[in-house]
Formats: structure tokens, C-alpha cells, sequence
């Protein structure tokens, strides 16, 4: 540390003023926390409070342990039934996260310039003020979407929140960096092709599988394709899996991963698989299981569209109307070959109908395929070999592989995991898995992945308000005409936003409210924000504590609240977790409350859409709540408990195990069709397997375009019809023809850190100080690399280092590296280091081409080079333990929330 | 005597470093110390047949312990229950039984210069409470009791298993207590590791 | 492991002590060097101390040192006490020979002088006998201890008297002490080497050059000459005492630097 750095450090000890200033960093405790040394030693009663941790998403039941207002100690709660007692080091850790010494503890604005990491503590009521009247003087100006919102998965985040300040603001420019990169795409493909939302989807550390956390379920093998549980969601989707393969019949599991990770380890298979192409591997098993006859027939012809005709002309199901046979432009058609001719649907089967599921067929006029034989064109080429030669596989590991998902005597199901979400091809690969799991009748029975069990009476996410955007303004969202699927949560296209940032294309944004920990950590070619933040008038920031974010880009931080001082209602199984803020410090405030508290002050201060946003009517769903009183009763919903009752029990079930776990609901009584079964949720009440609902969501945003004057709202086509199938695409950088950039690079959790957080906590750095880079003992030594080395990786946008780790855990030709930065270096001389030092997502891409459905840009399988490094900065990270002990956590004692609970 | 230990279910550890974290928390560990600790054993050998595991590790509570006989001054002691503890109040800060340990997992506490290690979380378990790092395993792959307890969680996880699946670090006679389980599903055991230095967790094999 | 200097010191320097000593005890039996008996067994006597004093450096809590005399068991409490035996031996021998006791009383204390000396230097390497440390776990450790020391307290004696002036046949005998010395500490260190496998690790250039030439060949060279050179022997017992000094503290820096610990689970240095 340089002596400038050392002499700025020393401004933390006046910040207790009002009005001082200050520079956030990596500072030891400084006077703003009242800390009182003795208290901590003084023998009050302990008191253990059920809660709820949200160091990740997987929401553990812990027990909180307050001594004097403190917590002194977290251990598990046992009656979770997901996480049964078990919390990981994240969890356990949660106390050096609430009294870290650098919490962000008042609202502060920068004084000096953006990057000079000065600030001075003003009151929440200036803060409020400030920040209304901003956005009233930017609406008021520029139209409200030159505002745009983001928020984040890391750090005690609530998703539809931010989503309801937006429309409460009036502005359609809210994105988060995970969406089209992180579970919109397996979500999405879902709801289209399986009709099923947001718990219904392939994937399992997003909190799905539900039958896999009870033991006798009859699973008996599981593709685990790029997921790693173990890490991503370790006491809950883990713990399941440890059960699951415990018991005494066990679990055969294959696992599908460029890395060897602790669950590939235990895999009966493990597919090194190349990064960037699980679309050419699932078209190979599509291939694989139609040329065997692996596929469930019946259930097929019953249950999905691929008898169904489709139109080649308008390439969606052929209709009644266009087949010439009497019936209306919503009924579907399928081939009889008794009487060799086509017949209409007869919902929900045709008796007596063998309805071929490959073939093409004269209707009308017209050479008609049916949905499956356009699947089994679609996969044609894709023959083991091939597959193995695309994929950097063996041919005959992933027939072993198939063999076990295919096994008749057993119950399979594929856990699809975010690799698929962060490249171009995310839809796709979504789609084709769904496929998969089609085919083989892996559709809510016991033992499958889809599910839909019974919805618990209480809500984790509130939802969001999109219907009180206009026409207009839902026109404005940057790049969701293109980019269609992002609809599906109201949110906007981030490189779009950003070239609207940058170069004022299709019109210039002016400000930015941000709450998550560091974007610059998190989003795809990061760097871009050096030159996007300067276009930016005004830029606030909520978080927990200060980021490369706060200073090289904030002028406003909003000090939010940690988990340990949050309130949330949340589903598990057949329970409902409580989270209940054990303790509160400084002026923290809850994410919710802050944005409600903006919008009240955006009101009184004249802002005419904002009013809109506490009326029913104009919501034409719930409004956003006001206070904390009102928000924890939207969040209790149904629950017929007082808050403080239902916190006082804890976790409370709200069914047996037998209630809750409903299977094949689909074949249940319509209400509105009685005598016939329910379907499933798609147009056709069939699984689509040719996913025709991808075509029209491409062509008018349909089903999830909608705005305050109509529902739908037709929007105007993509550039290109969304694919219907599964297809695949070489990635735009690729190691088959890259001379350059030899090597492929995927990114992959790690069992103590989320997305970009925790990496300021003491006992979670000293296990893994910096990243590790895995690479293969032979790409090594062509590359000089030695094992414990820093190296360079670079791709083509940039430089960043990680430490190596030579080891045979990692396919050939591929490196790996999770996300990292380095909080000790914001309060340095260059506080861009931060970010920039160790952060793999230097080198990501956000350029074209992106997914077409969702705009997913490039976070895996991209090319980079890597050589050894000495670096000078390096020498300024912190890798020994004894260096985090700035960090270790300065508890004080609990204040008064800061706005009024508000019953 | 009671043999009170920890047994390890590696066929159901994940290798999260939420037992170390644990522990730190319980005991108040300073940074660079510790008294218990999550390897990455691995990988061995070539694909397709590799094996690669979480091997969290601690006192061993050897039967015989080592640290116990060489310790000068009686600060390393068998409680009434049979653990192996150390007094830190009789500790002169010689080392001999970090020297002695066969596994290396005592640890130096260097502001009270004295040598420290697992307590099997005594103060906890004296009042019927299971160690930190067993109440919270997030894979409940931790299991504590005395192994002459057939009912002891400890006794009842082992039970479940062929004798040839539980394993025991290399023992160069000094019985260690704490009991290793492993199947065929994860590969072979590897009873002699050595850990690749820090930062990193990984470890590898040692070849005899 | 990192080399614990305290530890070498002590041992280095009491063993050699207690070898002069021994020396001193068995000129009781020759009476040949008259003029160098006392002041042997003071600098012998000085030496152990001295060790004995770096020993407890190596310890955080020597005001707990007490609590290793209330738990007797080997290692540090048996060091100590033969330790403490040997100088209680040495200042007996010191105050008869003073008061010109009988010559069998002088015999009998040299007798037990010589054994106090070989056991108490053998004691000190033993008690590094340990099944957790791979490169230790041999008899011949503590064998390279009492080599080790008995070739630098033969050559001090060698020294002493040639300090002392000494006749030629006193001189001639000191120098055979000194042959036999450092041939057992050339035979043990050799003998630990293949045993532990330094000799061809990666302390190799300390073993041959520090443990056996300078330890073992040095002085073994020098003690064959001076067993006829008896003029001029000065420089010769200086260089064997110098060289096995050297031999015997390197021997056992040798040991903690080659150590090899059966595994080191935690990483973390001693």
C-alpha cells in the first residue's frame, strides 16, 4: 500500500460528523460503529430466533443466537426440510458479514470527483429528496425511461421489487445481469413449451426438483448437465443429493461438466463436455433416443404435439381451417393412417387414432411433417461420433451416459444448470433438454424433475406491476423487440441499455439507480462501464457495503440491509421459512422500503405517475406497499397468521408431504371443461415439443407482451422467426478455428461465495484468497504455466490474472475461473483494480451475437491465452490470512428501523 | 474407555468448508489458524477412472495418541471421556506434540503461544449439543459419539457399512479413532495425503 | 520443517559438554593430562549449561517450565534430568579430583561420566524418534546425536590440551580420542543418511559436506596425524574441533530441514 493510500484511510476516523468526509475501503472499524469492547463479554441471556439465511438463494433455516441485541452465533435449524439443519460456510459466515467493519452504515454522497472514493454522510430525509428530484427533473426533461434500474442475485436482494420501482417510476429500463444469462432462458423455455412458470423448470439450485428432497422418491438416476449442487446450492439442492444417492438403493447420476467437480466425482459418468456446445450434445442424445426407440410412444402421441401437423407455410401447427377440415383456426390436426387421411384434434385424444409421430403427410395441398418428424430432421447428423468430435468426447462414455437416462427399469431426470443461460444458445439448449425429458415421459410422475406441486399460501416475490407502463413507454424498452423472451420478466436488454447510455442510440438514459453488490464483477466485458458511466448524469447505489461500483461510478450510496436484519416469507416444500431481522444497525434499510420511500417523495414532489403505483386499479394487480406493515402482509398472502406469530413458529407447514406433492396434475379435472383433464398450460393444453409458441412469441411477444392499455399487446416482429427446435451453433469465438486464443473458457460456483459477494469476508478469503485457474497438466506445459503460478488470461477485451491450479480436473483445451475481485484495492491509488486484478468477467463478451429470443451474450466458451504473470500488482491482493484481519467484524449494538413499520 | 470422535460420511460431503467456518465461529479461531480443515483429495488416476474427494480433517483422537505421551508437561491429556485436549494453562509452547501428531492437525494459537486443537466442541457437547461442525453439515456427512457406543450417531452411520468401506488415515500405531466413510461410488481411498500448500485446498497422494 | 537453532544449539553444544567431561572423567584412569582436567570439566560443565539455556529459548512459556518437572515422562523431563544428572556427575568429579580424592572414586565418577555422556547425547536424538516423522524415526538418528557429540567433545579435550601444553603422549591419546569420536560420528551420520535418505534428497550437499566432511573426515584426518604429530598439535585439535562442531550442528539442522512428516494435514510449519 502506498503511502497516499495509507494517508486517505486515516478520513475514516471523522466520518462520524455529519457531513465529513470520508473514503470507503478496507478500513479496521472507524468511529462510526459504536463498538463498545466490554459488551461482547458481558453474560445476557441468549436468545435463539428462528430466521433464515440469504447469503445465496437457497434460503437455509438457521438459528440466530442474540445476546444483548448481537448475534453472537448461527447454527442450523433442523426443521427446514430442504436444508434439515445444515448451513454452509456463506451462512455460517453471516455474522462477519452483518458487523463488517466497512458496512455501508449512512446514506452518502460523493463529494470530488467519480473514482476519488470521497464521501460525506448526509440524512436519509436529503438522500430521499435528493434522488426524487432527480428522477422527477430527468422525467421531466427526458422522458422517464432515460432512467434505468438494475438490480442483482447477489446480496440480500428482492427481484419484483426493483421491477415495481420501475413501473412505479415509469420507466421500462430494468435489467439485472442474471435474467437473460442466469434462469430466464431454462424458465422461459419452460413456460412456453411445457406451460408451466417459474418453479417448474429444469433447473435445481434455482430451488426446482422438489420431489428429490424427499428419499422415497423413485428416481433412480439423474443427469446433472453443467450443475454442480454442491456448490451452487449446497444445504439445500446438495444435501438433496446426498440423501438421494445414500440411500440404500442409491442414485446412478451422470454428470455433464468441463470440470471434475466433487459431484462428477460421484457420477457413474462424467462428460468433460466442450463449453459452448450442449446444444450439439443434446441434439446427439435427441438423435440417439428416437434411433433406439428409447422414447416413451404413448405418452408421447398423448401427451406432446409431435403428432401434430404443422403448416409449412406459416411453419406453426396446421389448423382446422387450413386443412380444409371443418373446425376453426384453433383446432390442430393429426395424421389417421387407418383412414389415411388427416383428422382434427379431438381434445384431448383422438380414440382410436394411431397418429404417426414422424412423417410427413399431403393435407390441403401441402407437404405437412408432423412436430416430431421436424424434431428427428433436426438432429439427423448428430450421430454419437459426431457429437463426441464437436463435444471433445468419447463416443462411447456418453452412450454409457444414455444408457442410464434412458434405462427402462429406472426413473431418470435431467437438472439443467446456468452454463446453458450464459451463451448464445440459451433458448436452445433449454428447448432441447425440455425435449429430452418429453420424450422420455419425464413429465410429473414420482421421481421426475417436472414438477407441479402444490403452491405454497405464502409469496417469497411479491410480483410486479407491468400493466401500469404505457404503450409507449413499454415501446421504449431498449432491445426487447429484438429480444422477445425478456418480456417474461418486464425487463429490459442490457448491452441495448447500455448503447442508450453510451451513445444515446435509440435515446440517451441520464440516470442509473443500482442495487446489487458490484456490477462491474458480475456483468458480461465489464470494462464497457468506464466508458458508459461518464455519459451518465446521476448514479445511486444500494448495497450493504462499498464496491468497485461505489466509487468509480455512484454519487449517492443507500445503505440496505443484511439478512440478519430482513423480513421475507419463504416456500420450502410443503413449509414456509420465515426470515425475521434479528437485529438492526446503523441506518440500514431494506431494499423494499427504500424503493417505496422514493416513490412516496417522487409523488410529494409532484411526480404524477408515481401515485399510480399504490392504486389497484391502475396496478390491475397488488399496489406496492408503503411500508414495512403492508409488505409483510402481501407477503403472508394467504397465510392466516400475524407476522409475529408465524416468525415465533418459524418454519410452519402448511401441508402434509402427501398434500403438497401432487403429481401429474395435468390429467386432473378441468374445472372449465368438465369430464376432461387440464393439459398442460401451452396454447394446445400438449407438450410442444415443436415449441411453435417460441415462433409466435418471435413474431408478436406473445404470451408475455402486455402494457397498461392492452393484454396482449401485439408487438412488432424480430428480425428473424425464434427456431421452434433445438439447433446448434458454433460459438462466434471458437477453439476450431482461433489460432490466437487458443483455449476455451468456462466459469463455474464455488461452495463459499455468491455471484459477486462475500469476497470481504475474513473467513471465507482465507479458505480461497484468490481465484483459481484450472487448467489441464498438458496445456500447462505448453503454455509454461506451473502449478500455484499467477497468470495472465487474456481474451479479446481485456487482461486479468488467477492463480493456477494444474490438475487433471479439467478437460484438455479448456480453463476454468470463477468471478472474483479484490475490496482491498478500492481504497488504493487505482481502486479500478479492484475489478479489474482478478475479475474473469474483464474477458467475457457482451458484443453480437446474442441469444435471439433473450439477448444472451457470451459469459462461457469464448477464447482466451494465458501465460504466467509477475505482475506488480499483484503483489497488492491479499492472499495470506492474516491480511483480512481489517476485515474481522466490529459488532455494535442494534438501532431503530429508520422509517416506520407502519401499523 | 470411550473413543468420542468424528466420523466422516465422504460418500455425502460435498466439500463446502462449512465444518471449517464452523468451527472457526465456535471457537473464535484466529485467521491462519485452524482446528479443522477441508482438503481436495485428488484427482487420481485417468479417465474415466478417477477419484476425487473432500477429505475434512481434524484431530484424529488417536487411541494411542502420540501428543498425549511426548507432551513434557501433561498439557496434552485424555479427558475422563477419553478426548484428547490440550490445558492450555500447562502449555510451555514446545511444539514436540505438533512434531508427535502424524497428521499435522494441531494448530499453534500465536497470541497465547500455545498449542490448540479440536475439543470435539466439549463445551458443547457437555451439555448435550453436538459439536459446531456436526450440527451444521450442510450434507449431514458428520457424525459424533463414542464408537464403543453402538448407539451413538458415530456407531450407527459406521454400522451401515462393510468394514472394507471404512477407512482410517494411515496409522503408524497410533489408532487414530475418527473413522472415514467411502464406497466404491467415489473411488478409491487414499490413506496417506499431502495437502499442495496454501492457498489451495487440493491435496494428492503421497506414493509409498 | 524450519530449523529450531535453540533446539540444535542445545544439543550441539551439552552433548559436546558432557563428551569433554567424559574425557575429563577418563583421564582418572591415565593421568596424563593433568593441567586440562579442571578446566575441561568447567568448559564442560558451561557447555551443557549453556545448551541447556538455548534449549529453553525455544519455548513460549518457560515460566511454566516447572510443569515438566511434575510429569515425568521421556523426552524434555528425561533431557533434563540426565542434563542436570551430568552436571551434578561433572561438578562431583570437579570438587574430588580439587580435593584430590581417591583414585578409585575419581574412576568410578569418569566411569559414569563416559556413560552419562553417551546416554544423555543419545537421549537428546531419541527423543525425535517418532512414528509421525518419517526421516526421524530411526535408531540411527540418536546414534548420529551421540557421534555428533562425542567427536566434538574428543576434540575439545584434544584442543584443551593442546592449549595446556600437555606431554606428547597425553596429546597422542586426546588425539585418539578424537579418531575414535569422529569415526563414530562419520559411521553414524552415514548410517542416518542411508537410513533417512538425506544423503541423496535434497540436503544432500549439507550432508556430505557439512555432516561427513566436515564432521567426520576433518577431524577423523586430523586425529590420524596427530596421533604421531604431537608438535604443533594445536591446529590440528583446532580444525577437528571446529569441524566436528560444524558436523554436528549441521547434522542436526540437517534434521529438521529434511523432516518428513507422515502428513501435514493443517500446513503448518513448526
Amino acid at each position: 500500500m502506498s503511502q497516499a493510500t495509507l494517508t486517505r484511510r486515516g478520513f475514516l476516523k471523522s466520518s462520524a460528523a455529519m457531513g465529513a468526509v470520508a473514503a470507503l475501503g478496507i478500513s479496521a472499524a472507524d468511529s462510526l460503529t459504536a463498538v463498545d469492547p466490554a459488551h461482547a463479554d458481558e453474560a445476557g441471556e441468549v436468545k435463539i430466533i428462528k430466521t433464515s439465511c440469504r447469503a445465496c438463494i437457497a434460503s437455509c433455516a438457521v438459528l440466530a443466537h442474540v445476546r444483548d441485541g448481537r448475534v453472537v452465533k448461527i447454527e442450523g435449524n433442523p426443521e427446514s426440510p430442504m436444508s434439515q439443519g445444515g448451513v454452509c460456510a456463506k451462512g455460517l459466515a453471516g455474522i462477519q458479514a452483518l458487523y463488517h467493519p466497512n458496512r455501508n452504515k449512512y446514506p452518502m454522497r460523493r463529494v470530488g470527483e467519480r473514482g476519488t472514493n470521497q464521501w460525506e454522510r448526509i440524512s436519509w430525509a436529503d438522500a430521499l429528496t435528493e434522488v426524487a428530484t432527480k428522477i422527477n427533473e430527468v422525467s421531466d426533461k427526458y422522458g422517464s425511461e432515460a432512467i434505468s434500474v438494475s438490480t442483482g442475485g447477489g446480496g440480500n436482494p428482492h427481484f419484483s421489487n426493483v421491477k415495481r420501482f420501475g413501473e412505479a417510476i415509469n420507466t421500462p429500463n430494468v435489467w439485472e445481469p442474471g435474467c437473460s444469462q442466469c434462469y430466464l432462458p431454462r424458465m422461459g423455455a419452460s413456460l412456453l413449451a411445457y406451460g408451466a412458470g417459474k418453479p417448474n423448470n429444469l433447473s435445481f439450485s434455482d430451488s426446482n426438483g422438489w420431489d428429490y428432497y424427499y428419499t422415497d422418491s423413485p428416481v433412480t438416476s439423474l443427469v446433472l448437465w453443467g450443475t454442480d449442487p454442491s456448490n451452487s446450492s449446497v444445504a439445500t439442492g446438495g444435501r438433496a443429493l446426498a440423501e438421494l444417492r445414500n440411500r440404500p438403493e442409491g442414485l446412478r447420476t451422470v454428470v455433464i461438466d468441463p470440470r471434475y467437480t466433487l459431484d462428477a466425482a460421484k457420477a457413474e459418468v462424467w462428460l468433460p463436455i466442450r463449453p459452448g456446445t450442449d446444444a450439439a450434445l443434446l441434439l446427439t442424445w435427441t438423435r440417439w433416443i428416437l434411433e433406439n426407440e428409447k422414447y416413451d410412444e404413448e405418452f408421447c402421441r398423448t401427451w406432446t404435439n409431435m403428432p401434430y401437423l404443422i403448416n409449412p407455410e406459416t411453419r406453426l401447427t396446421l389448423k382446422a381451417t387450413e386443412a380444409g377440415l371443418p373446425g376453426t383456426d384453433e383446432d390442430y390436426v393429426i395424421w389417421d393412417p387407418a383412414s389415411n387421411a388427416p383428422v382434427v384434434v379431438t381434445y384431448p385424444f383422438n380414440e382410436g387414432v394411431a397418429a404417426p409421430l414422424f412423417g410427413t403427410f399431403e393435407v390441403n395441398g401441402m407437404q405437412c411433417p408432423t412436430g416430431g418428424q421436424l424434431l428427428k430432421e433436426s438432429c439427423e447428423e448428430w450421430t454419437l461420433e459426431k457429437g463426441a468430435e464437436i463435444c471433445w468426447l468419447d463416443a462411447g462414455q456418453i452412450e454409457r451416459a444414455l444408457e442410464i437416462y434412458t434405462d427402462p427399469n429406472g426413473q431418470s431426470g435431467i437438472m439443467q444448470g446456468v452454463c446453458i443461460d450464459q451463451y448464445v444458445q440459451s433458448q436452445q439448449c433449454a428447448l432441447g433438454a425440455l425435449n429430452l425429458e418429453f420424450l422420455m415421459g419425464n413429465v410429473e410422475k414420482p421421481g421426475t424433475m417436472l414438477q407441479k406441486f402444490a403452491p405454497a399460501p405464502c409469496k417469497d416475490q411479491l410480483g410486479n406491476t407491468p400493466r401500469l407502463l404505457s404503450k409507449e413507454k413499454v415501446m421504449k424498452r431498449c432491445g426487447t423487440i429484438e429480444h422477445k423472451g425478456i418480456l417474461c420478466w418486464d425487463m429490459a436488454h442490457i448491452p441495448s441499455v447500455f448503447k442508450a447510455m453510451k451513445d444515446g442510440d435509440p435515446y440517451q438514459i441520464h440516470m442509473w439507480i443500482e442495487r446489487s453488490g458490484n456490477k462491474h464483477v458480475v456483468l458480461g466485458n465489464s470494462s464497457c462501464l468506464d466508458e458508459i458511466v461518464p455519459k451518465l448524469d446521476y448514479v445511486v447505489q444500494c448495497f450493504m457495503y462499498p464496491t468497485a461500483f461505489s466509487v468509480l461510478c455512484a454519487d449517492l450510496l443507500l445503505p440496505t440491509t443484511e439478512w440478519l436484519e430482513t423480513n421475507l416469507t419463504i416456500p420450502q416444500l410443503n413449509t414456509i421459512v420465515m426470515r425475521q431481522a434479528v437485529t438492526h444497525l446503523f441506518e440500514t434499510v431494506e431494499e423494499g422500503i427504500i424503493w417505496t420511500q422514493i416513490v412516496q417523495k417522487c409523488a410529494e414532489l409532484g411526480n404524477e405517475h408515481c401515485p399510480k403505483a399504490f392504486d389497484e386499479a391502475a396496478c390491475m394487480t397488488t399496489p406496492f406497499y408503503k411500508n414495512e406493515y403492508e409488505k409483510q402482509k402481501q407477503h403472508l398472502n394467504k397465510l392466516e397468521m400475524s407476522w409475529e406469530d408465524a416468525c415465533e413458529q418459524g418454519v410452519i407447514q402448511w401441508a402434509t408431504p402427501e398434500e403438497y406433492r401432487t403429481y401429474q396434475t395435468y390429467l386432473a379435472d378441468d374445472p372449465e371443461n368438465p369430464g376432461k383433464p387440464k393439459g398442460f398450460g401451452t396454447p394446445s393444453k400438449k407438450l410442444e415439443v415443436y415449441c411453435e409458441s417460441n415462433i409466435i412469441l418471435g413474431r408478436t411477444g406473445a404470451p408475455w407482451s402486455q402494457c397498461a392499455e392492452e393484454a396482449p399487446l401485439v408487438l412488432p416482429p424480430a428480425s428473424a422467426d425464434y427456431e421452434p427446435l433445438c439447433y446448434y451453433q458454433e460459438p462466434a469465438e471458437s477453439p476450431l478455428t482461433d489460432t490466437e486464443y487458443p483455449l476455451v473458457l468456462t466459469e463455474g460456483r464455488l461452495p463459499m461465495y455468491h455471484h459477486g459477494t462475500l469476497r470481504n469476508i475474513p473467513y471465507l478469503r482465507e479458505i480461497y484468497p484468490v481465484p483459481e485457474m484450472w487448467i489441464h497438466p498438458a496445456d500447462a506445459e505448453k503454455y509454461g504455466i506451473a502449478d500455484g503460478q499467477w497468470v495472465n488470461i487474456e481474451s479479446r477485451r481485456g487482461k486479468t490474472h488467477g492463480m493456477a491450479h494444474v490438475t487433471t480436473a479439467i478437460a484438455k483445451g479448456v480453463v476454468y475461473q470463477e468471478r472474483f475481485w479484490a475490496p482491498e484495492l478500492l481504497d488504493s491509488d487505482d481502486p479500478a483494480q479492484a475489478y479489474k486484478v482478478m475479475n474473469i468477467n474483464v474477458l467475457t463478451k457482451n458484443d453480437p451475437p446474442y441469444n435471439p429470443e433473450y439477448g444472451t451474450y457470451t459469459l462461457r466458451g469464448f477464447q482466451v491465452k494465458v501465460s504466467p504473470s509477475d505482475d506488480e500488482i499483484l503483489d497488492s491482493v491479499w492472499v495470506r490470512p492474516e491480511q483480512f484481519q481489517p476485515w474481522m467484524p466490529a459488532p455494535s449494538d442494534a438501532t431503530e428501523d429508520v422509517f416506520d413499520y407502519g401499523a | 474407555m470411550a473413543r468420542n470422535c468424528i466420523v466422516v460420511n465422504l460418500d455425502r460431503c460435498t466439500g463446502c468448508f462449512g465444518c471449517e467456518v464452523a468451527c472457526k465461529m465456535e471457537n473464535g479461531v484466529a485467521l491462519g489458524e485452524r482446528w479443522s480443515k477441508v482438503l481436495t483429495v485428488g484427482p487420481v488416476g485417468e479417465y474415466p477412472d478417477m477419484t476425487r474427494y473432500a477429505l475434512p480433517t481434524m484431530c484424529q483422537q488417536c487411541e494411542n495418541a502420540p501428543c498425549v505421551s511426548v507432551c513434557p508437561t501433561g498439557a496434552s491429556y485424555r479427558d475422563e471421556d477419553g478426548v484428547v485436549l490440550v490445558d492450555k494453562e500447562k502449555c510451555i509452547g514446545c511444539k514436540y506434540c505438533m512434531m508427535a501428531c502424524p497428521y499435522g492437525v494441531r494448530s499453534w494459537n500465536a497470541a497465547e503461544k500455545c498449542v490448540e486443537k479440536c475439543t470435539l466442541c466439549g463445551h458443547l457437547t457437555s451439555q448435550d449439543k453436538l459439536p459446531a461442525c456436526v450440527k451444521s453439515c450442510a450434507a449431514g456427512a458428520r457424525f459424533y459419539g463414542d464408537l464403543d457406543d453402538p448407539n451413538s450417531d458415530a456407531s450407527k452411520e459406521l454400522a451401515k457399512y462393510d468394514a472394507a468401506e471404512i477407512h482410517t488415515l494411515q496409522d503408524v500405531g497410533n489408532a487414530p479413532a475418527t473413522r472415514y466413510i467411502m464406497t466404491s461410488m467415489i473411488g478409491q481411498w487414499q490413506e496417506r495425503v499431502e495437502p499442495k500448500g496454501h492457498p489451495h485446498t487440493a491435496a494428492s497422494p503421497v506414493a509409498e | 520443517m524450519e530449523i529450531q537453532w535453540s533446539l540444535v544449539l542445545f544439543t550441539a553444544l551439552s552433548g559436546a559438554g558432557a563428551w569433554l567431561v567424559a574425557c575429563a572423567g577418563l583421564d582418572a584412569f591415565r593421568g596424563l593430562a593433568r593441567k586440562t582436567v579442571v578446566p575441561a570439566v568447567i568448559c564442560g560443565i558451561a557447555l551443557i549449561i549453556v545448551g541447556g539455556i538455548a534449549s529453553a529459548t525455544h519455548l513460549s512459556h518457560v515460566d511454566r517450565i516447572m510443569a515438566v518437572l511434575a510429569h515425568p515422562a521421556p523426552g524434555i523431563f528425561l533431557e533434563a534430568l540426565l542434563l542436570g544428572i551430568d552436571v551434578v556427575v561433572a561438578a562431583a568429579f570437579l570438587v574430588l579430583y580439587k580435593r584430590e580424592a581417591s583414585a578409585g572414586a575419581l574412576k568410578v565418577l569418569g566411569v559414569v561420566a563416559v556413560a552419562m555422556a553417551a546416554i544423555f547425547s543419545y537421549s537428546c536424538g531419541s527423543s525425535y524418534m517418532m512414528a509421525s516423522q518419517l526421516a526421524w524415526n530411526t535408531v540411527a538418528l540418536p546414534l548420529g546425536y551421540l557421534g555428533g557429540a562425542m567427536a566434538s567433545g574428543t576434540a575439545l579435550w584434544y584442543v584443551l590440551c593442546a592449549v595446556r601444553r600437555e606431554e606428547a603422549q597425553a596429546l597422542s591419546f586426546a588425539a585418539l580420542e578424537t579418531l575414535v569420536g569422529s569415526v563414530a560420528a562419520l559411521v553414524t551420520a552415514l548410517v542416518y543418511g542411508a537410513a533417512s535418505g538425506v544423503m541423496g534428497g535434497d540436503a544432500s550437499v549439507l550432508f556430505w559436506l557439512g555432516v561427513v566432511i566436515c564432521g567426520g573426515v576433518a577431524p577423523l584426518a586430523c586425529a590420524v596425524t596427530g596421533l604421531k604429530k604431537t608438535e604443533g598439535a594445536l591446529p590440528l585439535a583446532v580444525v577437528a574441533a571446529a569441524g566436528a562442531l560444524i558436523g554436528s550442528v549441521a547434522y542436526r539442522v540437517l534434521m529438521w530441514t529434511a523432516s518428513v512428516a507422515l502428513m501435514s494435514l493443517f500446513g503448518v510449519g513448526i
